[in-house]
């Protein structure tokens, strides 16, 4: 057969984050970045588009040396892996140490991960292992810390689920205007629920007003997370 | 239109949506019917409510991801190495014992190439188990390699050391039963040391 010289062979085809090239090397990746683009302008256009990537796209780029995916797969679960800290009762500095670990862990874990669908799971599991030993390497004792954390055996679907529909449904929030995010926030996430006459106070909108503006912000919520799903 | 202060309290609809069957059920199907406004409100409450079950979400400290981009960023970024698994054969002598009453185990596995072994110490009562082991390798030409030991629990990578041919390592690790300790060999070729505990 005669060799395919059209189109050459490795060939460029534009990355679809439009933010450097990738370049298909035999069955694997690589992603070239163009010499002259400001980093931190592109990482912005980036971050407006990034909703659209799966997890398991970001994952499979960050295994290809892409940065810019390795950043975007951060930020979407920073909180997450957080909050899931702070859960157990350690304190800010002892989560500090558990959320460093576990994007050490996850970026030398990569090439392991079988199942990048099930990256909310993953993380969870590597805080709470993370976290059981941060706070006994402190000897310190924590009420929520036990050796139950260590097992991944023993973490609920059901804190999996709410965990990644917080995470997804605030992704959407942070691309709505901030008014908007506030008040959405107050009515549907507050555990505190608070009453229209709080709620009216902390936005500075009328009682009256709240009923339309919500109603608007909540439209352009679920549009949003209809183009990400 | 309903003035604002004849619907429904939200923490009302809000218990509604969490349980259908509550008490005041009829009469806020009934209000829903008629009022748009409510039914919006319902609409955000569903859409909020998987979201909703979290016990605890706190923001994460913008200093905190920035620590991480510069850490991570410091690290060449993962890549699949070319490995070859050696697996358990009849000429493996697999090994499990329990030394003392500190419920130390012992692991190993011989292969044609050489041997590995540890003594696997679970912590007192809290805190990390202690992996003390030794490679010793057949190749007289690799007795000066760097070897490299990957701590792994399924998809998880625990920990990851360097060692070389008849070196001590140590490792102090939380594990969960079913870890794994790997071998990578410049060859490529991978000794796996499986849990004695673990299935
Ligand atoms: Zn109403």
């Amino acid at each position: 057969m005669a060799p395919d010289r059209d189109p050459p062979w490795p060939r460029r085809v534009p990355d679809p984050l439009g933010h450097s090239w990738a370049v298909p090397v035999g069955s694997s990746t690589i992603f070239v970045r163009p010499p002259d683009s400001d980093r931190e302008e592109r990482f912005a256009r980036i971050l407006a588009a990034a909703d659209r990537f799966s997890d398991a796209d970001l994952l499979g780029r960050c295994g290809a040396g892409d940065e810019d995916a390795w950043r975007l797969l951060v930020r979407r679960y920073q909180n997450l892996v957080y909050s899931t800290a702070r859960e157990v009762g350690l304190d800010g500095d002892e989560a500090a140490d558990v959320f460093q670990e576990v994007w050490l862990e996850l970026q030398r874990s990569i090439p392991r991960i079988r199942h990048p669908e099930a990256i909310p799971r993953w993380l969870i599991v590597a805080t709470r292992r993370l976290s059981y030993k941060v706070a006994t390497r402190r000897r310190r004792l924590v009420p929520g810390i036990s050796r139950d954390l260590v097992d991944p055996g023993t973490l609920p679907d059901a804190e999996i689920e709410a965990k990644t529909a917080r995470a997804r449904i605030e992704a959407a929030l942070s691309r709505l205007d901030g008014k908007c995010a506030r008040l959405l926030r107050l009515l549907f996430l507050d555990p505190a629920n608070p009453a229209y006459e709080e709620i009216s106070r902390r936005t500075g909108l009328a009682i009256g007003s709240i009923g339309p503006i919500r109603s608007r912000c909540l439209n352009r919520l679920r549009k949003i997370l209809e183009e990400n799903s | 239109m309903t003035p604002a202060h004849r619907h429904p309290a939200p923490d009302a609809w809000r218990r509604w949506v969490e349980d259908p069957s509550a008490p005041e059920a009829a009469e806020l199907e009934a209000h829903l019917a008629r009022c748009e406004s409510c039914r919006a409100l319902v609409d955000g409450l569903r859409l909020a409510a998987p979201a909703r079950r979290v016990a605890h979400w706190e923001e994460a400290p913008e200093d905190l991801v920035r620590a991480v981009f510069a850490r991570t960023a410091e690290r060449a970024p993962a890549r699949p190495a070319r490995t070859r698994p050696v697996p358990y054969e009849p000429l493996d002598i697999r090994g499990a014992a329990i030394a003392g009453d500190t419920g130390t185990r012992i692991a190993s596995r011989s292969l044609e190439g050489g041997e590995i072994g540890v003594f696997v110490t679970p912590p007192a009562a809290e805190g990390t188990w202690k992996i003390r082991g030794k490679v010793w390798l057949r190749d007289e030409a690799l007795a000066d390699t760097e070897l490299r030991l990957v701590l792994a629990q399924g998809e998880h990578v625990l920990a990851s050391t360097t060692t070389r041919s008849g070196q001590d390592f140590v490792l102090e690790e939380v594990l969960a039963p079913g870890w794994q300790l790997e071998l990578h060999l410049p060859t490529g070729d991978v000794w796996t040391l499986e849990d004695p505990e673990g299935e």
